[in-house]
């Protein structure tokens, strides 16, 4: 079922934005939840909104999926991902083109191909890994504070990429 | 009632044709009453099809995306379709780069970047999307849509839902619903549409280049199922079309069963009338002994030794 969010989501969802410095995309996009087993977070436009809630057929997929909604903080989708690093850089890296071709296919991060971060990033921390136009291809967690994430050796795990995509695809043809 | 399948003999010249580019006789019978230049035609269908991409526009525009993907070492061209670029040479499978799974574009052949374009959706229409998967036309549509109003999209197959969910995301799209559904049932989405995008699914003899074994793995039985689920699906699609409204029918097949014969249905059995359009060849007014009514001439095929496309047909039809 596909509804509106609920006050406390919406406070959640404002607040992973703005952890994000993307803050302004809650008040530039409608949202819906799809209410299951894991909530669904979908940027809507005002007519897929009013469309969808309470349909019935339920369609399968309304919008961009944003991310998971858990009940204290939306956990970024890539699509997400994407239009967070499209108006912020804060929790980001940036990476050479060649650390770009790995990174799509689900390889960490090494500190030396890292071309520039963002300082307030902290050990452990959530990070956008984007290309050098500041585009996000991956999201990974920062093994290090800001200083420690250009030393040798792998500095970023990546978590999720640009690539699943693709893999996808391979496992439902079978290839 | 679906149109009776057309037969015809083969004579010496067409059996050696046959024999020769490895057709069963009776499809190059049949090509032989309509294609244009049919040696040329069977040679065309033994190279390998040109490679198109479509710029997604919602997040790149040309000139931007052609420099990007020039820098990795690919050449591109324009062609005569706005956004719609011919690669000429690539280092590696433009599929694979990170551009593509960025969603600044969709591999996508010319001829399949015409149907939207006679559909012309813009921002503040209703529209429907029957058959969507893998997704090229839906994204298409989203992008003439500016991305706004409402989209709503079919696919019956569950599993080809992964793909298209996976390609609407991939280009940004945000005004599509995407339902599993049989689209033969859309009246139950509950809408009056503007414009309905039929792109039926059909036995695929335009896409003889990119699988050989369609020269053979098909045959007039399909034909004839796939034309009658087609008329099936205009019913569909009229149900839920607004007066005035407009529905492009499309196909990736050359088989007049499954274009001329629908077209010529929707006219008959709903009135609609059929608006010409500035590509490819004009439709057949004639096949066999089935004789169609002179709009169905509207229409358009698309031919690969004529037009550098996979074959294709193209109809758009109003509801008057």
């Amino acid at each position: 079922m596909y509804r509106g969010l609920k006050k406390l989501e919406l406070t959640a969802m404002r607040r992973s934005l703005d952890y994000w410095g993307a803050f302004e995309l809650s008040k530039e996009f409608d949202f819906i939840i799809r209410q299951a087993e894991k909530n669904d977070l979908f940027a809507v436009t005002p007519e897929v909104k009013y469309y969808v809630i309470g349909r019935e057929p339920e369609p399968v997929m309304a919008g961009l999926h944003m991310g998971n909604m858990g009940k204290k903080a939306l956990v970024l989708s890539m699509e997400g991902a994407y239009l967070v690093a499209q108006v912020s850089d804060k929790k980001k890296v940036k990476v050479t083109g060649q650390a770009e071709s790995l990174v799509v296919y689900g390889r960490d991060v090494f500190g030396t191909s890292i071309t520039w971060a963002d300082e307030s990033i902290r050990q452990n921390e959530r990070v956008i890994i984007a290309n050098k136009y500041g585009e996000a291809i991956g999201i990974g967690r920062a093994r290090f504070d800001y200083k420690g994430l250009f030393r040798d050796g792998v500095t970023v795990n990546t978590e999720a990429d640009m690539g699943l995509y693709i893999r996808g695809q391979e496992e439902v043809s079978g290839g | 009632m679906a149109c009776e399948i057309q037969r015809f003999e083969a004579d010496d010249r067409i059996k050696a044709l046959a024999k020769k580019y490895g057709y069963p006789e009776y499809m190059v019978a049949r090509f032989e009453r309509f294609v244009p230049e049919l040696e040329k035609f069977l040679a065309s269908m033994e190279e390998p099809p040109r490679t198109y991409v479509r710029v997604n526009t919602l997040r790149i525009n040309a000139n931007a995306l052609t420099k990007r993907l020039t820098d990795k070492g690919f050449t591109l061209r324009g062609t005569d379709i706005p956004d719609c670029l011919e690669v000429t040479a690539e280092p590696y499978s433009i599929g694979a780069s990170a551009e593509y799974l960025l969603g600044y574009f969709y591999v996508q052949d010319k001829s399949s970047v015409i149907p939207p374009l006679a559909l012309g959706p813009k921002p503040g229409d209703v529209v429907i999307d029957m058959a969507a998967s893998p997704g090229g036309k839906t994204t298409q549509m989203a992008q003439m849509m500016d991305n706004k109003g409402l989209l709503l999209a079919t696919e019956v197959e569950v599993a080809r839902l992964a793909g298209l969910r996976a390609n609407l995301g991939r280009c940004g799209v945000m005004n599509t619903a995407l339902f599993h559904m049989d689209a033969r049932e859309i009246a139950r989405l509950g809408v009056k549409a503007d414009k309905v995008l039929l792109d039926a699914p059909c036995t695929g003899e335009g896409v003889i280049a990119k699988d050989r074994t369609r020269k053979t793995s098909r045959g007039t039985e399909d034909i004839q199922y796939c034309s009658g689920l087609q008329e099936e699906l205009i019913d569909g699609a009229h149900a839920c079309l607004k007066p005035g409204g407009v529905l492009v029918y499309s196909t990736c097949s050359f088989a007049p069963e499954e274009n001329e014969c629908n077209v010529d249905y929707a006219i008959k059995k709903y009135g609609m009338k059929v608006e010409p359009l500035p590509y490819g060849e004009p439709g057949l007014e004639t096949f066999g002994n089935l004789r169609f009514d002179p709009q169905v001439k509207n229409a358009r095929r698309l031919y690969p030794h004529l037009h550098g496309t996979t074959g294709f047909f193209v109809a758009r039809l109003k509801n008057v």
